[in-house]
């Protein structure tokens, strides 16, 4: 155990996964999943999860914050209501509500758009978890999915 | 061929309020799935009636101030300009055809003045 991480209340992301990226905190989807990877890689069990993947960049751009100087915050065993009031405070993109609620639906909802090697990615990852689902869409449905399976449950 | 263009706070006065054509001022951000559906009727309204009105994009993120100063409060919001006044609006997406309208009413009006 590092020095760091004794302040750190982490979930062990080898045991089970982080929250689903639907879960909002101050209104934006995506936070809670990264400041449990975050959390998770300050106490060295993060598992196979990647912290500032590149979903957690979308919010990261979104709002404007460094994402090492969050990783800092979660180092120092900030909890939850603390860290968004200094993503709120430190924000480059001083966001209006309707704004994180808009951006946050769109993200909710946002499915593989771009190039076909992203498509391909997505195909792959949907096969690998399950050979049989139709419903998975989305990021945030291929995730939940893949959380679940990953840790034991059958798609 | 004619084209959107991309204007901000500085650029607002000169392409907007003083241009002698129509002009629709498209807010949109690069987090916008619905702005991302109505940009390519905006390019093709652009390249097939260049002659006629003008088309201009705000990016939000980069221009909060143009967004503050029109009250925007959704994305995208599409502003319709004519001699240098704001005379209508369409919030959220919308047919080529809808926008074409509002377009067409402006030029109407600029005439009949």
């Amino acid at each position: 155990m590092t020095d760091q991480s004794k302040n750190v209340s982490a979930p062990d992301l080898a045991k089970r996964p982080p929250r689903s990226p639907r879960v909002r905190l101050g209104g934006y989807v995506l936070l809670p999943r990264m400041i449990d990877k975050g959390r998770a890689d300050v106490a060295g069990q993060i598992g196979e999860y990647h912290y500032n993947c590149p979903l957690d960049q979308r919010f990261i751009e979104f709002v404007g914050i460094d994402p090492a100087a969050l990783r800092e915050q979660l180092a120092a065993g900030k909890g939850d209501g603390e860290i968004l009031a200094w993503v709120n405070e430190t924000a480059q993109h001083k966001r209006a509500p309707w704004e994180i609620e808009q951006w946050s639906e769109y993200m909710q909802r946002r499915g593989p758009d771009s190039d076909a090697e992203t498509l391909q990615h997505f195909a792959e990852m949907v096969g690998a978890a399950s050979q049989t689902r139709e419903d998975i869409k989305t990021w945030a449905d291929l995730l939940d999915l893949d959380d679940h399976v990953t840790f034991g449950g059958r798609p | 061929m004619n084209e959107p263009i991309n204007i901000n706070e500085a650029s607002f006065e000169k392409a907007v309020l003083q241009s002698p054509l129509p002009v629709l001022v498209d807010f949109w951000a690069p987090w916008c799935g619905p702005c991302k559906m109505i940009a390519p009727l905006l390019d093709e309204i652009a390249q097939e009636n260049g002659e006629r009105f003008r088309i201009a994009k705000v990016n939000i993120d980069d221009d909060p101030a143009l967004m503050q100063r029109y009250g925007v409060r959704a994305v995208p919001t599409l502003l319709f300009f004519s001699g240098g006044e704001l005379k209508d609006q369409i919030v959220g997406g919308a047919p080529k055809q809808a926008i074409l309208e509002k377009l067409s009413n402006l030029s109407a009006s600029t005439t009949s003045a």
